[in-house]
């Protein structure tokens, strides 16, 4: 189980953030919570899943991609904004996600 | 030679990065020239092609040539620049770059192997509609499930932990994927091609490909070659003959070829060819190692020395 603390939600902040900018090569200027992650900076699916795998690491995470899968086929994740805010229901609730 | 390199050759090109031909120019490398000499020996017009929009895509053959072709643009700057691997291997059709790197056959043989297989497996495939699809987010397990007692499609490599290749019966593959998704797979692709391969579908395509391969001028490769199949060196011609044969019809680990090689001392794998498809699916294999795409490569060289 993850420890939650107050300053969890920016520590994910910081670190979805800070992916983006490596991987899609783009300023911190240029993305904000609303940014679209496929269309607006040519992301992909499969940096939600790395960033899945960095967050099981970080916060020893007890979760299966097919839980968090059906989680999101009801909720989809569009911009950078929906990603943290799954990402914390995910650490939050690990595999009880599909329960909310 | 750096023994901790490895050059990894990527298969049939689904999305490219959209500006390899300036990154491979800015390497000095002439890559209009090698199109014009494909074109002489392939009779197509591939100099139109147009990496941003990628305007090939619906056409196998002309789509696997031009794999190869930039392909084995990188592995000859990469020469240039006296860049020299350990180790190379390929992912399916990446074989025949991976062999024309180690100088086991010549850039023309590559296409005479490529249009013969394409040819082969075509007739062996006629009056059927075949698919490949990749999954992502389930375990083999799930997946196995899933396929349930069908014959009519397999799982036909394991890319990494999270990723599979399914290949099979068109309507079938799109069942799987379809039932795939509402399952909660984080991500399913159908591929852009006709035939199912690496399947069981091809053992006939393999046996007729393997006669051909009989023919062919192989000569003793100059770097070692890792079998996607079982993960064994590769260091001679009548082995690379049956590996040729073998990757028609044979299912695929390349989550295991990786850490073979990483097993082995290597530490970085340098995806020759277009897109960055390689480096993706090495992010979620297990080791002490990094994969450096094309259009990270300029920046990673100026920062490191091969």
């Amino acid at each position: 189980m993850a420890k939650i603390t107050e300053n969890t939600r920016s520590e994910v902040s910081e670190v979805v953030y800070n992916f983006f900018m490596e991987e899609c090569d783009v300023d911190a200027s240029e993305i904000n919570d609303n940014t679209n992650i496929i269309r607006d900076i040519d992301g992909d699916s499969l940096m939600f899943l790395e960033l899945i795998e960095i967050f099981k690491k970080k916060y020893t995470l007890n979760i299966d991609l097919k839980t968090i899968g059906k989680f999101v086929v009801k909720n989809p994740v569009e911009t950078i904004g929906q990603l943290i805010d799954t990402t914390m229901l995910i650490i939050v609730h690990e595999n009880n996600i599909t329960e909310l | 030679m750096n023994s901790e390199l490895a050059f990894i050759f990527p298969p049939f090109v689904n999305e490219y990065i959209g500006n390899e031909k300036d990154i491979i120019r800015s390497f000095g490398f002439n890559i209009d020239k090698l199109l014009e000499r494909s074109e002489d020996i392939t009779s197509l017009k591939l100099s139109g092609f147009d990496e941003e929009t990628n305007n090939f895509i619906g056409e196998e053959l002309p789509s696997q040539y031009l794999a190869y072709i930039f392909s084995c643009a990188v592995s000859d700057f990469l020469s240039t620049l006296k860049i020299k691997p350990a180790l190379v291997s390929g992912y399916s059709m990446g074989i025949y770059a991976a062999l024309y790197h180690s100088k086991a056959i010549s850039f023309k043989t590559g296409f005479d192997l490529i249009r013969t297989a394409f040819q082969i497996i075509n007739n062996h495939t006629l009056g059927n509609s075949f698919s490949m699809a990749t999954i992502v987010g389930f375990t083999e397990n799930d997946i196995t499930q899933l396929i349930g007692n069908n014959n009519n499609i397999e799982i036909i490599n394991r890319n990494n932990q999270h990723t599979f290749v399914i290949s099979g019966l068109k309507p079938i593959v799109s069942q799987v994927v379809q039932k795939a998704t509402e399952e909660g797979a984080l991500y399913c692709r159908i591929l852009k091609v006709n035939s199912p391969y690496h399947s069981k579908f091809m053992h006939k395509a393999a046996e007729e490909f393997s006669d051909y391969v009989k023919g062919i001028d192989i000569q003793m490769p100059i770097v070692p070659i890792v079998s996607l199949l079982n993960q064994q060196f590769i260091t001679k011609p009548e082995t690379i003959a049956k590996e040729l044969a073998d990757n028609i019809h044979h299912r695929m680990n390349w989550q295991a070829t990786i850490e073979k090689m990483n097993q082995s001392g290597i530490k970085l794998f340098l995806e020759c060819g277009a897109g960055e498809s390689l480096s993706k699916i090495g992010k979620f294999i297990e080791g002490d190692f990094k994969t450096i795409h094309l259009g990270k490569l300029t920046k990673y060289l100026s920062k490191h020395s091969l």
